[in-house]
């Protein structure tokens, strides 16, 4: 695992207060919160492009992400605590989504859905204008899923991930 | 009621002239008018205006019941050219005026006050040439953001990097301004501004409407276009013919196959390449299959908007059996890069047609569930029935098309009504449409489309003979040199490709005009007068898709 | 048009609800993904790999670079070659960065020596981009230890 790649997500993320643990910790309580945390993942309704319809297949009847208790997709970002970049970040798009970021409660966790969410992907060419490369540049990624689009399993197998960085305590998420 | 273009008659089946047209805009101030040949360029008339008669000739035009279909804007090194395409209904002609402007002062008269739709596309011609519209009342970036100080698709412009400043989110004050001058103002104020989007879940995407309101009634609105653009149309000066291909997947990712086939469609029209007859049928299948599974998702979203959560699981259960198909016959369940030029890209397997044979059967009880699910019922009819009203006048003027259209009573389909696809001629079907003009009736022509594609594919499968699914194409794929545009209907309305090449591999300019990008448009005239509650019913019957707007 | 009133609407609440109510009893929608694999297509436009011989590291690749050139996304990074005794061009580092690639197959139909096949692997998630950058050159047989799925690599459980 790059550590480096996380670290610089972080400063580029401007989270510099944030890394500060709590003074007082109860280990068996943070597990616990934990465990709970992985398995209530509320993400935002937020979708920007073809991923979209995927993440929306991903929730739809065939593939039913509500059996891991990600399926309820919250409309604002105050509920929400997982957000799935689904699609092109552009540089009218990028300040928007730094502060649907900053609006949710910690912890947070973010996917990044399909190639132009993980680093610009098809529209990051020659005379690029106006594509972010990549929404790590403005908010910590934990889950990078590749595909244009992927497919709807393809988000099922990371939120199955993240769980797994969450229930061991090693996600890119700042705590409060 | 289909409205007849009053100066124009088809001469001939073939190569139809419209001499008295051309004549009319001659007298108008028209320059160097003349006719083109249809089946080779895309166009019926070609005309050059100077900027001091551009308004009286559009005027014409406007009085023939021409509508708007878009501005292509061009970067002639050294002067630019704005290239204004017409279309009049059903059988008429389609018209293109030129008007030049030098790279220097870079301004042209502004056509908003002949056809109100030509706000937007002078907008966005503004933002990617620089041109100036004088007198247009809101002459503001519409794709860029508005920190933005270059013209990107001028030819001397070779990307830019990418920063973002820290003050985008402000509301600036012109938009507020032009939010106000929209609605009339009660005297009273206790109005205020909503700002709806871009993360709002009823806007399909990533749209951001300023609302001006006084309690739940709204006096008047902007949308703001571009959170999701892409810059598509500079790379395609960049890209060749083949590769382009898989971008035209993403713009409309509910129906990529329909955007396939118009981009293999104006290369076809190009370059004289023709398809085989297995090819075709298997083009109608696959569109009119894209078509449903497009409808489906409307119609799922939709009632999501409206309240209703049950019709979103029952039409995607539909619409993965659609895609299912379309990963087994063409490799990918949503961005296909199935249709090419010549033909498709392969064939498909042994049980394809017994598959949907079968999936077509159990889709016909499917729809009579919808029907009695959704149309027949009442909180979805005090939802729709008189809300959003389009007037036939206000479609043709803003070039409004696809269900939109047909559901405010103009009888107009590119499947039938344009010679793209031999066939839909052979095939029996009808196109449904609306008078109402509601959000009920353009839902009403969304689900009859649905029982009309089923009958499409149910036929055509019948007419599915064994042979060759791909013509030659030589291996450096080349266009000549020359202006080409070709219209195909997709889900959601008339797909326009308007190329210039230049006889190279790569495209000069690539202009790709989009249905919801009209469709949208309207909305700032339907909203004035209606509950904020109402303008989500209105999106949502408009159905449209912002990357494919934004480009 | 639809005629309106009390009863009626009443009772195409109802009829709506009939419906709902029969769809209880149809055919299960869905997939139990990850305990049952999603059914993919034979035809599949997964990730690019070269097509192995019988010895692992043996492939048909010619090193034309034709790949590289058709390739829109510019996600074949790295494609260098050599030349060997019989003056023929043979790939030294081929790597396919799936982050970049659009999974067009554009890159498969242009092979001239057809050394380049999709994998019909349909659900990566990986933890850091750089898992998503493939040497392919070396990757032998294939199986989906190699890609960051369900079933897979193991690198990416986490610490």
């Amino acid at each position: 695992m790059s550590e480096s790649l996380q670290s610089t997500s972080h400063e580029e993320a401007g989270a510099d207060t944030d890394h500060i643990p709590p003074i007082v910790q109860f280990l068996p309580l943070q597990k616990a919160l934990d465990l709970a945390r992985a398995n209530s993942l509320w993400p935002l309704t937020f979708g920007i492009a073809c991923c979209a319809i995927e993440m929306m297949a991903a929730s739809a009847s065939r593939y039913d992400a509500d059996r891991f208790g990600a399926g309820v997709f919250r409309n604002s970002p105050r509920q929400a605590d997982l957000m799935i970049v689904a699609g092109t970040v552009n540089l009218k798009m990028a300040p928007i989504i730094k502060r649907l970021y900053d609006q949710m409660p910690s912890p947070k966790w973010v996917i990044a859905l399909g190639s132009c969410a993980i680093c610009g992907g098809p529209f990051d060419q020659d005379d690029n204008y106006a594509v972010l490369q990549g929404v790590e540049k403005i908010v910590p990624v934990d889950i990078f899923v590749p595909g244009c689009p992927p497919r709807p399993e393809a988000l099922l197998h990371a939120i199955l991930e993240l769980q797994e960085r969450i229930k061991s305590g090693s996600t890119n998420a700042t705590r409060a | 009621m289909p409205l007849e273009p009053e100066a124009v008659e088809p001469v001939a089946e073939q190569k139809a002239v419209y001499p008295e047209l051309i004549e009319r805009l001659r007298k108008a101030g028209a320059t160097e008018v003349s006719s083109l040949d249809y089946s080779k360029s895309g166009m019926d008339v070609d005309a050059q205006v100077t900027p001091q008669s551009l308004c009286a000739v559009a005027s014409i035009l406007k009085h023939g019941h021409f509508s708007l279909e878009t501005l292509v804007g061009v970067d002639r090194q050294p002067e630019f050219e704005v290239l204004y395409l017409f279309k009049a209904d059903n059988e008429g002609p389609r018209v293109k005026l030129r008007a030049k402007t030098d790279r220097e002062t870079a301004t042209l008269p502004t056509l908003t006050n002949v056809y109100g739709g030509a706000d937007w596309y002078e907008r966005e011609v503004f933002d990617m040439f620089g041109v100036n519209f004088i007198d247009h009342p809101h002459l503001r970036p519409l794709l860029l953001p508005h920190f933005t100080k270059f013209h990107p698709l001028r030819k001397d412009f070779h990307g830019a990097p990418i920063v973002i400043p820290e003050d985008t989110v402000e509301i600036p004050e012109l938009d507020v301004q032009a939010a106000t001058k929209l609605g009339q103002s009660t005297g009273l104020r206790s109005d205020f501004f909503l700002n709806m989007g871009p993360q709002h879940p009823s806007t399909h995407g990533v749209l951001r409407i300023l609302l001006h309101v006084e309690g739940e009634t709204i006096l008047g609105g902007r949308c703001h276009l571009g959170y999701s653009h892409r810059g598509t149309e500079k790379l395609a000066e960049k890209k060749q013919y083949v590769q382009f291909l898989p971008y035209t997947d993403r713009m409309d990712y509910l129906s990529p196959l329909n955007y396939n086939w118009g981009f293999a469609r104006l290369l076809e029209t190009a370059t004289g390449i023709e398809s085989t007859p297995r090819a075709e049928v298997l083009r109608v299948i696959m569109c009119e299959l894209s078509r449903i599974a497009s409808h489906l998702v409307w119609l799922g979203t939709y009632l999501l908007d409206l309240g209703a959560i049950t019709p979103f699981l029952y039409c995607f259960e539909d619409r993965e059996r659609i895609l299912t198909i379309f990963e087994r016959a063409t490799g990918q369940r949503m961005t296909t890069s199935y249709i090419v030029a010549g033909g498709v890209r392969n064939d498909v397997y042994s049980t394809f047609s017994l598959e949907i044979s079968e999936l077509m059967r159990d889709m016909r009880k499917r729809l009579v569930e919808y029907d009695k699910l959704v149309i027949g019922n009442e909180i979805f009819l005090m939802r729709t029935d008189k809300v959003g009203i389009i007037s036939p006048e206000l479609a043709i003027e803003y070039g409004v098309s696809g269900p939109c259209l047909r559901g405010s009573g103009v009888d107009y389909d590119a499947r039938r009504d344009e010679p793209y696809c031999e066939l839909y001629k052979e095939l029996e079907w009808k196109v449904p449409f609306e008078t109402g003009g509601d959000c009920l009736s353009r839902s009403r022509v969304r689900m009859a489309e649905l029982e009309q594609s089923v009958n499409l594919v149910e036929q055509a499968l019948l007419k599915l003979e064994d042979g060759p699914v791909r013509s030659k194409v030589p291996k450096i794929f080349k266009v000549p040199a020359g202006e080409y545009y070709s219209v195909t209907e997709g889900p959601r309305g008339i797909i326009g490709w308007y190329l210039i090449a230049d006889g190279s591999q790569i495209p000069y300019r690539l202009k790709v005009r989009v249905p919801s990008f009209a469709n949208l448009q309207t909305v700032e005239q339907l909203m004035p007068g209606t509950r904020v509650a109402d303008v989500v019913s209105i999106l949502g019957s408009l159905d449209v898709i912002i990357p494919e707007i934004d480009r | 048009m639809i005629e309106r009133g009390f009863w009626r609407g009443f009772g195409s609440l109802l009829t709506g609800l009939g419906v709902t109510f029969k769809r209880m009893f149809g055919k299960n929608a869905t997939i139990q993904y990850p305990h049952v694999p999603v059914p993919v297509s034979p035809i599949y436009r997964g990730p690019v790999r070269l097509i192995a011989e019988e010895v692992a590291s043996e492939h048909k690749c010619i090193g034309c670079l034709a790949c590289q050139r058709i390739c829109p996304t510019h996600a074949i990074p790295i494609l260098t070659v050599a030349k060997n005794e019989q003056n023929k061009n043979y790939p030294v580092d081929f790597v396919i960065d799936d982050a970049l690639c659009c999974f067009c197959g554009l890159c498969v139909d242009v092979c001239p020596t057809e050394a380049l096949e999709h994998t019909r692997i349909g659900d990566m998630a990986a933890t850091s981009q750089s898992l998503l950058r493939r040497e392919i050159l070396h990757e032998g047989a294939i199986t989906s230890d190699n890609f960051p799925t369900s079933t897979g690599k193991k690198e990416n459980k986490h610490v």
